[in-house]
């Protein structure tokens, strides 16, 4: 299930990614990789603040999308 | 130790205090890169510690060091090719996995390194302990340097260790463990880049993880190397085998290996279990990110923050402002008559004078915006603009461009490189100039204090920014959905904690941006202003329609005339000096009508305060009567001749300047073009004044001065004020269909040079300028003849 559908305060863990290479390394970079834990912290206005250990990163809901969880 | 020379890059992730330590290492030595603002470009800086001197560069805060942004090629570039003799990594110690990743990818240069775990006060307040030693061990021995940048502490340190590390000459023994199936794919590349290590200087190992990785830039790179190909066709033949093995994609793979490896680190070497995963800064996001109130809040503090600048910055404007005025008239006394006094009264000192006098507005708004961003808060805007943005066309990250286009546009320009996508970069580009910048302001001011009630004066300046955003909105909407089509970048960005920014730094930031303000004006408007200045007073031998010579003359000879009619023969005097108490009772005649002027020029005639003061002047007029009956009337007399002759020779004089006005450079050139703005209800007059406005937004209210002839060089927005009330052709129509114009049309100078090099050609800042200035014509026309047509503009 795509991580736009996730509720706040539901942890879940990224499975993979529906998107080109690029996005998705850029991703990866920030911290977004697969089978790791996040949780969601606030949804706003179609954007997503999530916590992955210690950082917080902000997606807006077109990457959410092509973010697939578990 | 010898004196030594060395350089030393800092690098980390954004928001990791990298700047902060960099701002300490190095003090007020330092030069930035030409345009300053935003951290893309490479600063340097100096140090000079125990004799050895310290060449400090601080390059771009990256994530990692891939080939997905300009910011990661600069800085392995760099690290590897101009070879710094100390890499000093910069952690913020309470997000350590994330950092590390960087720091690990850093290693594989292979370079001397030292980790600076840098914000350790709030890691240590939150509870965390890191061990040192164990840190140190897991990555190859490297020395771990605890500092905190906002006070300092662990500078010294860092240099020691620098020092030390250098000294010692021990080689880099960093090597992570891809797993089996990696590590066989690296031994089978690593032969065959000898030559290509050679050539490209990294690593052996470093260059066959990236070729594994498919890394662009270094495929590129040995593409262009001869017979290179080869190598090329083993490793996609590798990569395909592996991704047979291990499953997934190999970059994907390798990237989650470095992820495993560090979270081993920080296992070893972290003990988290006091700390608290909801911090107090999530705490303050529940409230300022939140789904009701977030946006309400936002839009607060931006009213706010606009209203701090434009009230508190109007303070000082009236001493500079007088300031100006005092330097102009001592300036006069100093230099005769002539057109080097003209020059630096009118040209330099009316010039830039009445750009400098905005000093105060900018100071403020630039520091407004640093202790935004300082705090951590603009993060938050972006978050919360970004939905509305994007409806828009615009992406979320657009927003702190825009909102520094109220500031500067050129400023703002630059602040797009933090926009990836170079088409989300163009449109913002494109729609940034109609955030109405502070340059425009003084038009807006003055020409709203000569036509609009000061009631209103709030609300019309308040509906030109509106209509600017308004038209932003719009254009870029237009611009995405028609010529820039596409999918908008994906929005991914770290939300950093919330900080108390150090004044220091805050300080620096605001200082950094306002400097280029006040560069313009030492040089762009200086320029412009002596410009425009020759245009508008050369040729100076023109055919008068009169004589003004001449009627200059003939006025003074019929004042002295009158003068000694009817007053001094009526007295048997020869001059006013001959009656001692006639002389004293015309001074202090003159100085009530002088005092009364002064006090009321600010004030609304129709105002309770206008009245009172009139009647004090008529009170202090009445007492004078009384105290010098006879000769009363006498002085009167005298004092409404003089007035009435020195209003005379002012017409006769402005006469004069007008036709000259009319048949300089400048007058010819407004005249041609005055056919194409007459539909505005502009004539050839603002036409200069709107021409030169393209060199610097500013210099249109210098050039309107020159040309409302206010000869005498005061600095006085209120002689223009009144000189522009009394062009029979302005009136409050034509002077907000001014303003709609000058907020639209083409940016400065400054600006398009800015858009030339963040895009790479004239191409774009042409597009500007036309589009620009062709909106501007059309919406000015539709609220011209539309207010024509409702009947304003009388």
């Amino acid at each position: 299930m795509p991580l736009a559908f996730a509720k706040v305060g539901q942890k879940c863990i990224i499975k993979n990614f529906s998107c080109s290479c690029d996005v998705r390394m850029r991703m990866i970079n920030m911290g977004l990789i697969p089978g790791l834990p996040v949780e969601i912290m606030s949804k706003i206005n179609g954007m997503l603040l999530v916590r992955i250990g210690t950082s917080r990163l902000m997606l807006d809901c077109c990457l959410a999308n092509q973010v697939h969880i578990s | 130790m010898e004196k030594k020379k060395m350089t030393v890059a800092l690098v980390g992730n954004p928001n990791s205090g990298k700047t902060t330590i960099f701002n300490n290492l190095t003090g007020s030595r330092q030069h930035v890169g030409n345009y300053p603002g935003v951290t893309v470009e490479k600063k340097e800086g100096y140090r000079n510690f125990k004799e050895h001197d310290f060449l400090i560069v601080d390059l771009p805060g990256t994530y990692s060091l891939t080939a997905y942004s300009l910011e990661e090629v600069v800085t392995r570039n760099f690290i590897v090719h101009d070879k710094p003799h100390m890499v000093i990594d910069v952690l913020d110690a309470s997000n350590l996995e994330r950092n590390l990743y960087l720091s690990i990818q850093l290693l594989e240069l292979d370079r001397p390194t030292i980790l600076a775990l840098n914000m350790i006060d709030v890691a240590d307040a939150s509870g965390l302990k890191i061990d040192d030693k164990k840190f140190s061990e897991c990555l190859g021995g490297i020395p771990i340097i605890r500092t905190n940048g906002v006070n300092s502490h662990g500078m010294e340190n860092l240099l020691h260790a620098i020092l030390q590390v250098s000294e010692n000459n021990k080689p880099v023994t960093f090597k992570l463990d891809y797993g089996v199936e990696i590590e066989e794919a690296i031994q089978k590349i690593e032969p065959l880049l000898e030559t290509l290590h050679q050539k490209l200087q990294f690593p052996v190992r470093w260059l066959a993880i990236k070729l594994l990785e498919n890394d662009s830039n270094i495929i590129d790179s040995v593409m262009a190397i001869e017979q290179a190909d080869q190598i090329i066709d083993v490793v996609n033949e590798l990569r395909s085998g592996l991704v047979q093995k291990i499953g997934e994609d190999v970059e994907v793979y390798i990237a989650g290996q470095r992820y495993q490896f560090v979270g081993k680190v920080y296992q070893n070497a972290v003990d988290n279990r006091a700390v608290n995963s909801v911090t107090t800064s999530d705490k303050i996001d529940k409230i300022l990110t939140n789904r009701m109130f977030g946006l309400p809040i936002f839009f607060a503090l931006m009213w706010i923050v606009f209203n701090l600048v434009f009230t508190l910055g109007n303070i000082p404007k009236d001493w500079i402002d007088q300031g100006f005025g005092m330097l102009s008239k001592y300036l006069g006394t100093m230099i005769g008559e002539g057109p080097l006094k003209s020059l630096l009264v009118d040209g330099i000192v009316g010039g830039v004078g009445s750009v400098l006098v905005f000093i105060p507005n900018i100071l403020l708004l630039f520091l407004a915006i640093a202790i935004l961003e300082g705090t951590g808060y603009m993060a938050r805007a972006a978050f919360i603009m970004d939905k509305v943005m994007t409806r828009f066309g615009l992406h979320g990250k657009s927003f702190i461009p825009l909102l520094l286009g109220f500031g500067c546009s050129a400023t703002a320009m630059m602040g797009t490189r933090t926009l990836e996508n170079p088409r989300d970069r163009i449109i913002t580009m494109l729609v940034t100039p109609l955030m109405s910048c502070s340059a425009k302001l003084p038009v807006y001011t003055i020409l709203i204090a000569g036509f609009f009630d000061e009631k209103i004066a709030g609300n019309v300046l308040f509906s030109i920014y509106f209509l600017g955003i308004i038209l932003s909105i719009a254009m870029s909407w237009l611009l995405r959905s028609s010529f820039f089509e596409g999918e908008s970048e994906p929005f991914v960005m770290e939300l950093p904690p919330y900080r108390i920014p150090t004044l220091k730094s805050v300080v620096i930031h605001m200082w950094e941006r306002s400097k280029l303000y006040i560069k313009k004006a030492g040089t762009i408007i200086l320029a412009a202003s002596i410009l425009m200045w020759f245009l508008t007073t050369y040729p100076k031998d023109i055919n008068y329609t009169n004589d003004y010579e001449a009627l200059q003359v003939k006025a003074e000879e019929t004042y002295t005339k009158q003068v000694k009619e009817e007053v001094l023969s009526k007295l048997d005097i020869e001059d006013i000096d001959g009656n001692e108490t006639l002389s004293v009772l015309i001074d202090d005649i003159q100085k009530n009508e002088e005092n009364f002027d002064e006090e009321t020029k600010d004030i609304d005639e129709n105002s309770s305060q206008y009245s009172k003061f009139e009647a004090e002047k008529t009170d202090k007029k009445q007492q004078l009567e009384a105290q010098n009956q006879d000769i009363y009337v006498y002085a009167a007399r005298y004092v409404e001749l003089t007035k009435t002759m020195e209003d005379e020779k002012k017409t006769i004089e402005n006469k004069k300047s007008s036709e000259q006005l009319e048949q300089s450079y400048a007058g010819k050139f407004g005249k041609m073009i005055e056919p194409a703005i007459t539909p505005l209800g502009f004539d050839w007059r603002i036409g200069i004044s709107l021409v030169s406005g393209v060199t610097a937004k500013e210099v249109i209210v210098s050039t309107m001065g020159t040309i409302y002839s206010i000869g005498d060089g005061t600095e006085n927005s209120h002689s223009m004020t009144k000189a522009l009330r009394n062009d029979e052709r302005m009136n409050p129509l034509v002077a907000y269909a001014l303003m709609v114009f000058v907020l639209i049309y083409s940016p400065c100078l400054a600006a398009l040079a800015v858009m030339k090099r963040e895009t790479g050609s004239w191409k774009w800042p042409a597009i500007s300028m036309v589009y620009l200035t062709t909106l501007a014509w059309v919406v000015t026309f539709i609220v011209y003849q539309g207010g024509k047509l409702l009947g304003l503009g009388s």
